[in-house]
């Protein structure tokens, strides 16, 4: 009866957007203020939508849309789409108010909250959307705000950039202006739409329909795609478009440029949403080709393929991190990180055959992530603020100054590394709870590595900005009078709540990750044979996980204090000028070479291809087509013009010439007068005229 | 266009060619006969090519007669597809043509000669290089309409002279005409991601629109049809915002059309910039533009097609079309980051907003574009039973 | 009576116009006019009382002259001949009008020697005997030949003579086949009307033919032997070329349509595909060979060269649809080439040349003239909407019907586009040449040149009326059925 809401939830923001000129022409208190209440509005009503996630009722309310393509728009309300949709709005509506001071006094701040609203309309109506192709309007919604809000300081600034600027690396420069950042997502994320677009096409031009319960409770759409063999690739390629959008390895080397905008963007679609719509959509799309391969006994190897990508990102994330020097990129490598648990989560639930272990471990993962990773953003952004840098380098000793955002990012910070009892650790233990399931160990060893690692880039965080000597660039500032602060309470409050937010999480860990698994049971799309395992089995398997995550977390635990808390080991004297430990870090620094590489093949390589083909082909052949066209026949022309003046004329004068030198030899009248030849040939003529009649009579 | 032309005087010998002009496409466009059809096909080109020669820019008068030559050889053919067409059947009624009367062997020769006739005027790949001349040099405003409107009037023709007429020998083409749609889609994509003149770039970008259009008439779908027509209306919208685009820009700047000399234009011409984006993210096909609606139409039937042959090639065709999006994708956001972003170049820092009579249709296209991208039906449930009828299914 | 009153009005006129030029140059110029148009209403008057649905001859007058060999004054006219009444007077008229500006020395003479020709020409088009025939054809050539060789330009005396030589060389091989036609009938005669029922064996058939062919071919002019053609045009005063262009070479195609389809039915049938292929090759040679053309006016020559092949092309289709494309297309190309001919001269006239490269800027010298030459022009290339269009591509059609491979003449519109487009550009787009002050054409001659393109564009739209005159004359001819 409240559906009414799953409609207002995602109409709110693009209201409040489409509204937010009209404000700005007023003033900009009005724009600013209300553009923000309709981030609330959003917010409350999809609060609303918590009764029927208790009540573990799903239903789908449709109305016509194309109805000539019979496509409807609809609202499908499960708890996928209600967890999803609270945690969205809710964190959006944080960040909001945190905008109000982070940018206060920027400009072009109509823009700003135009694209901030419409992200958050685009998020939810793709999280509320009931089929393929009115998710994709969000899903391409989210992509354009976040190129826009990327690119927000599109006059480039030096100070904006991202990465150090002259750095390069296979003469690639590794630094980029916002501008160029928001075209590499915008076209990195196009890159996995198209795979996406096309499983859409194939599954539509069979099924007729794009509605996801009808997609997964009949899955006849299956069956043809299974008899060209087309199943998996079908089901890989719409997992492309998901690495693309969340950033997972190969699509992954956007995001840490994505470090160009403001902040508060970063922290909302960069971290919390948009990043994670890949994971939702995974969770979304996953029932129905798990009941396809299921029904049609295909080998499920995607989700091999989902499980170690994402193991695999995760690592590899985790180790860019490791040596980052900038606040936001460590962050968003976290964050690629983090991704990759979820990844891993539901590609090892489909591996181990109980999906909705490997859904709500990777949801849950999801939801406290969004709220811790906000969190850190958010401080981070405060820091950025007072100290006016990104690098970590800038920093230090900022501990004294800003004691309550020091404790939001300890707490944010611990509760990515797993530490217990924050929320991070439960989610964190139930997806490689769910990788044990699998039995592989491969996975289990990437995942457990990762703990450490990420527990070492939390600590190395903490120590170069909060703890040790305050920097020499600290120093200067607070010479021209720059003094530390602590940050307006508009911005300190809401990443206070998310960090309380995180801890309460952590404390009711437990239960919540019940409540999600139980209500994912109530799915809208309702799952065939997966068989929930053996309750005895699953608690070894979290054991066995917890156990090995609590382990590493010593170990990186104890590096990380060394190096970068107590400073006993100094990280020069592990990674020296020369020798393996720099070329490891060298290899790490330049993303493991992978960006330079896209940059030479996919860039380079596509301009330059296209430059030999316009001098070849275009500019040596086409463009004198009509020129030798036209030549030829000029030429032609002037030769026909030859042959009339010299063959046929000069014939024609021959036998005139001729004609004259029989008439002077019969007489001598040449005199040039008309006349006269007139009378010769009424001579010849009558001669010819005798000549016939003789012969023929 | 009012700012565009110069010398005052000229004023009403420009509009009366270009009232012809578009007297011509409307004409083409309704025409019921075939030799009504060419008449008014050939109406559009006179005017145009007065047009080009007269007002245009740099070498004028050898790219309008490059333009004139080649669309009306092109047109020549179509006629002679006409011609037999009329000769066999003995009437040029579109309503009262019976095919029966055409012998089978020579079908599949006319729908050859009538189609080769028409992609010279859709510019498809090979027989495309008189386009990016003529919408290079050609007065803006003209510019504005043979782009969007008039090259695509070659694919309206296709689908309803050709496909209604000979819809089988039609058939026997489409695969042929897939590869040709592929090879311009990506061939006008590569060709506008190296321009450096600005309209140069919207020209080859037509092309490569085109290419979508003949991909979509190729796959003899529903879907795939309607969506080519639908395509036709989105880079009418997408293109026809960008060369105003162009134009505005080249007004304000005096000229300036080489865009290695732009940049930072975002913040002197706010509203320019907002419709160029959502040009070029029509032309790229992004939702909530129409541009999305049409591609996914287009594909779905081009896919749907390649399932109902069971060819895999066809299905490698459609999956290759759909990669080139990301070719469009990566020229227009390109070639917005280079005009608009960016620092201002020091001689562009006192350029101004165009005025609203400029920016004022332009505002209009770009709305009605993302109007039509959300609510597509408002034209679909028109298009869709034509279709129908004419491709069948 | 009436055909009688059409062919004598201007031949008697002739007289009375010298007379009148000794007194004063303007009054014999305004009475030629005068007269030329008298026979236009005659003309209109028959076009508007002849009975459309009688396909065989009208208005006959039959008096025996000299009985002894079967010649005798009998005209006739049926819807072959009428529309070629209708230019001749038509054109005449108009080129007299132009003569009064282009026109300076021994005014009495031409005038006197241009109502000679029209009622000369008007004979051609109406006798129904063969030697009558001959003699108007013969009598045509005289006024012309003192035009060019008088009136010409600087090698007038060349371009007169060998205008002269080679349609005479033509007409007596006409004349051989007439007389041998009258040898071969029993009873002897030359009445047409008579010889169309005898059926004479094929060789002779072919024999004959092939004087025709020759013969009305020198005049259409069929390649190769059209090369007086170029040299007469460009020495001719325009009004002349106008004449030339738009009658005299009338009078092959009517030759070959009266001539060859219907007294040699089997022969034409025989030699179809061969007049054919000089058809084609007429049409392509002479488009081809116009492109690389400097002046104007050789041009526009070789243009109707060109447009000449349609007419021979369209005859031996052998098809009623393509018999009357080639009918009506010479109605059409003579009032195309005729407007632009006078235009030819009046461009001289003002701009002191006709080399194209030198008249660049026309537009801004001579806005009206160049508007007028731009529809021309359209009209010369067969653009839709003037009824070259339609005359064009009903043969084209007709060759179609006959041999696909035709088809491929349908490439000579393209090329005629191509260097007329080509011109146009040259002379109006581009920017002044040389500083000239050249005044626009008086009001009376813009008249003149829009009064050609009048009938083009009504036609273009209704062939209805001239169509309909000639199909059924067509369908009479015995070879078509």
């Amino acid at each position: 009866m409240n559906e009414i809401f799953g409609w207002l939830t995602w109409s709110f923001p693009f209201i409040g957007a489409v509204l937010t000129p009209l404000f700005a022409r007023a003033n900009s208190k009005l724009r600013d203020y209300g553009s923000v209440a309709f981030a609330f509005l959003g917010a409350v009503s999809a609060g609303l939508l918590l009764p029927n996630l208790f009540a573990g009722t799903a239903q789908d309310v449709q109305v016509a849309w194309i109805s000539s393509l019979n496509i409807n728009a609809g609202v499908l309300l499960d708890p996928l789409s209600i967890i999803m949709a609270n945690v969205v709005a809710w964190i959006s509506l944080l960040i909001m108010i945190y905008s109000l001071g982070y940018m206060h006094g920027e400009e072009g701040l109509t823009r700003y909250w135009f694209f901030m609203n419409f992200f958050i309309g685009s998020m939810l109506l793709l999280v509320m959307s009931d089929n393929l192709l009115q998710l994709f309007f969000g899903w391409e919604g989210v992509g354009m705000c976040s190129y826009a809000l990327i690119g927000h300081w599109y006059k480039d600034p030096v100070d904006k950039w991202v990465g150090t600027v002259g750095d390069t690396s296979l003469g690639v420069p590794m630094a980029y202006p916002p501008s160029h950042a928001g075209m590499k997502a915008l076209v990195v994320t196009r890159i996995g739409d198209i795979g996406l677009l096309i499983a859409i096409f194939m599954i539509y031009s069979f099924s007729g329909t794009l509605n996801f319960v009808q997609l997964s409770q009949n899955v006849s759409w299956a069956l043809p795609l299974t008899k060209y063999g087309l199943l998996a690739p079908v089901a890989f390629l719409f997992l492309w478009g998901l690495l693309g959008k969340s950033a997972q390895f190969p699509l992954h080397e956007w995001l840490p440029d994505a470090m160009a905008g403001p902040t508060s963007v970063s922290a909302l679609i960069h971290a919390a949403t948009m990043v994670t719509a890949g994971v939702y959509l995974a969770g979304r799309a996953g029932p129905m080709f798990y009941n396809a391969f299921v029904q049609y006994g295909q080998s499920s190897y995607i989700f091999d393929l989902i499980a170690w990508i994402g193991a695999f990102t995760t690592f590899m994330a985790a180790t860019q991190a490791l040596v980052s020097k900038e606040l936001k990129k460590l962050l968003a490598y976290s964050t690629i990180s983090q991704i990759g648990y979820m990844m891993l989560g539901i590609g090892a639930g489909g591996l181990a055959s109980d999906f909705v272990t490997g859904l709500s471990a990777g949801l849950f993962h999801l939801m406290t992530h969004a709220i811790f990773k906000a969190a850190a953003f958010l401080a981070a952004g405060a820091i950025l603020h007072t100290v006016d840098s990104r690098f970590m380098s800038d920093m230090g000793g900022l501990r004294k100054a800003m004691k309550i955002t020091f404790a939001a990012m300890v707490i944010s910070l611990l509760a990515l590394s797993g530490v217990p009892p924050l929320s991070g650790f439960w989610s964190k233990d139930a997806v490689i709870a769910t990788a044990v399931l699998t039995g592989q160990p491969g996975l289990m060893i990437l995942a457990w590595a990762t703990v450490a690692l990420t527990f070492m880039y939390s600590l190395k965080l903490i120590g170069m900005v909060f703890l040790g000597p305050k920097s020499e660039h600290v120093k200067k500032r607070e010479e021209e009078g720059h003094h530390l602060h602590e940050a307006p309470l508009v911005m300190l409050i809401p990443y206070l709540i998310l960090a309380v937010a995180t801890i309460i999480f952590g404390l009711a860990g437990p239960y919540v990750e019940a409540f999600i698994k139980q209500s994912l049971t109530v799915n809208a799309t309702p799952l065939i044979g997966s068989i929930p395992t053996s309750a005895a089995a699953e608690s070894h398997a979290v054991l066995l996980g917890s156990l090995g995550s609590l382990a590493m977390l010593v170990v990186g635990g104890t590096i990380g204090y060394l190096v970068y808390i107590s400073g006993k080991v100094k990280p020069t004297s592990i990674v020296r000028e020369t020798g393996a430990t720099r070329s490891v870090y060298n290899f790490l620094w330049n993303r493991w070479y992978i960006n330079p590489v896209y940059y030479r093949v996919f860039v380079y390589g596509t301009i330059s291809a296209a430059t030999d083909l316009w001098r070849s082909v275009e500019l040596s052949f086409f463009d004198r087509i009509s020129g030798a066209a036209a030549s030829l026949s000029l030429g032609i022309s002037r030769d026909g013009q030859g042959v009339d003046l010299d063959a046929i004329d000069s014939a024609i004068n021959g036998i005139a010439s001729y004609g004259r030198k029989i008439s002077l030899t019969l007489k001598k009248i040449q005199t040039g007068i008309p006349q006269d030849y007139v009378t010769v040939f009424v001579i010849g003529l009558f001669a010819l005229i005798v000549a016939i009649l003789f012969f023929l009579i | 266009m009012r700012h565009t032309i110069e010398d005052k005087k000229q004023f009403g010998m420009f509009y009366a060619l270009y009232l012809l002009y578009s007297i011509g496409m409307m004409g083409a466009v309704l025409a019921t006969n075939l030799i009504e059809f060419y008449l008014f096909f050939e109406l559009m080109l006179i005017p145009s090519y007065f047009l080009i020669a007269k007002w245009g820019s740099g070498d004028r008068d050898r790219i309008s007669f490059m333009y004139f030559m080649w669309t009306h050889i092109g047109a020549l053919a179509f006629l002679a597809g006409i011609l037999s067409i009329g000769y066999l059947t003995s009437t040029f009624d579109l309503g009262s043509i019976m095919t029966g009367a055409i012998p089978e062997n020579l079908r599949l020769w006319i729908v050859v000669l009538m189609v080769t006739g028409l992609l010279v005027k859709m510019a498809a790949f090979g027989l495309h290089i008189w386009l990016p001349h003529a919408h290079a040099e050609a007065p803006t405003p003209i510019s504005a309409l043979l782009s969007p409107a008039m090259i695509g009037i070659g694919g309206y023709a296709i689908v309803r002279l050709v496909m209604s007429i000979l819809p089988t020998a039609f058939l026997e083409v489409s695969t042929a005409l897939t590869v040709w749609a592929i090879v311009t889609m990506f061939y006008g994509g590569a060709m506008a991601l190296v321009q450096d003149d600005i309209k140069r770039l919207l020209a080859y970008s037509s092309i490569s629109q085109m290419g979508y259009i003949l991909l979509g008439i190729s796959s003899v779908q529903v879907l795939g049809v309607s969506g080519a027509m639908f395509q036709y209306v989105t880079h009418g919208l997408g293109k026809g915002i960008l060369f105003m685009v162009a134009g505005a820009i080249m007004l304000q700047a005096d000229g300036l059309r080489s865009i290695r000399r732009m940049g930072g234009l975002a913040a002197k011409m706010p509203l320019t910039a907002t419709a160029a984006l959502i040009g070029f993210f029509t032309i790229m096909g992004l939702p909530p533009t129409t541009g999305f609606v049409s591609e996914f139409l287009i594909f779905a039937g081009s896919f749907h097609e390649a399932f109902t042959l069971g060819s895999t090639f066809r299905l490698a065709l459609a999956f290759l079309g759909v990669v080139s999006t990301a070719l469009t994708a990566g020229y227009s956001l390109w070639a917005i980051k280079r005009i608009f972003f960016g620092q201002l170049p020091s001689e562009l820092s006192n350029v101004k907003e165009a005025p609203l009579t400029i920016t004022g249709p332009i505002l209009v296209l770009a709305a009605i574009s993302i109007v039509l991208g959300i609510f597509p039906d408002i034209i679909e449930r028109l298009l869709l039973p034509v279709v129908k009828m004419i491709v069948g299914g | 009576m009436l055909l009688s009153l059409l062919i004598f009005t201007p031949v008697i006129g002739s007289f009375i116009v010298y007379l009148a030029g000794i007194k004063s140059e303007k009054l014999c110029k305004t009475l030629t006019v005068l007269i030329s148009a008298f026979t236009v209403a005659v003309t209109l008057f028959i076009f508007l009382t002849f009975n459309w649905s009688i396909p065989g001859f009208q208005l006959v007058e039959i008096y025996d002259w000299a009985k002894i060999f079967g010649l005798s004054y009998y005209v006739g006219i049926d819807g072959i001949s009428l529309p070629l009444l209708l230019i001749s007077t038509f054109l005449t008229t108009l080129s007299a009008a132009g003569s009064i500006e282009q026109i300076k020395t021994k005014v009495k003479e031409y005038n006197a020697l241009l109502l000679i020709f029209e009622g000369a020409i008007l004979g051609v088009f109406t006798s129904l005997n063969l030697i009558a025939f001959y003699v108007f054809w013969e009598l045509v050539l005289i006024p012309m030949f003192f035009f060019i060789g008088v009136w010409g330009g600087p090698r007038k005396k060349y371009a007169a003579m060998k205008f002269l030589i080679m349609t005479h060389v033509g007409s007596i091989l006409i004349l051989l086949s007439f007389i041998s036609l009258y040898v071969l009938s029993s009873p002897h005669t030359f009445n047409f009307t008579d010889l169309i029922n005898m059926h004479l064996p094929l060789p002779l058939q072919i024999m004959i033919s092939v004087g025709f062919f020759i013969g009305f071919g020198v005049k259409l002019p069929i390649v190769p032997f059209h090369t007086w053609l170029p040299d007469a045009h460009v020495e001719a005063p325009a009004p002349i070329s106008v004449l030339l262009a738009g009658v005299l070479l009338k009078m092959g195609g009517y030759g070959f349509i009266r001539m060859n389809l219907f007294l040699m039915p089997e022969a034409s049938k025989y030699l179809a595909p061969i007049f054919i292929g000089f058809g084609l090759l007429t049409m392509f040679y002479g488009a081809i060979v116009a492109v690389t053309q400097q002046d104007l006016k050789r041009m526009i020559a070789l243009t109707s060269v060109s447009h000449m092949g349609y007419v021979l092309l369209g005859a031996f289709t052998l098809t009623t649809v393509g018999v009357s494309g080639a009918v009506f297309q010479m109605f059409n190309h003579a009032c195309a080439i005729g407007c632009l001919f006078l235009m030819s001269g009046v461009i001289h006239e003002h701009m002191g040349t006709r080399t194209i490269r030198e008249l660049s800027g026309l537009s801004n010298q001579m806005p009206k003239t160049s508007f007028l030459l731009v529809l021309a022009s359209l009209g010369a290339m067969g653009f839709p909407g003037f009824s070259n269009f339609i005359s064009e591509y009903t043969i084209i059609l007709a060759g179609m019907s006959v041999n696909p491979f035709y088809a491929i003449a349908v490439l000579v519109p393209g090329i005629t586009a191509g260097y007329f487009v080509w011109t146009l550009r040259r002379v109006l787009l581009s920017p002044v040449a040389k500083a000239m002050t050249s005044r626009e054409a008086p009001y009376y001659t813009l008249l003149t040149l829009a009064a050609f393109l009048v009938p083009l564009l009504i036609l273009g739209f209704e062939p209805g009326p001239l169509l309909g005159v000639i199909t059924p004359a067509v369908r009479a001819i015995p070879l078509i059925h």
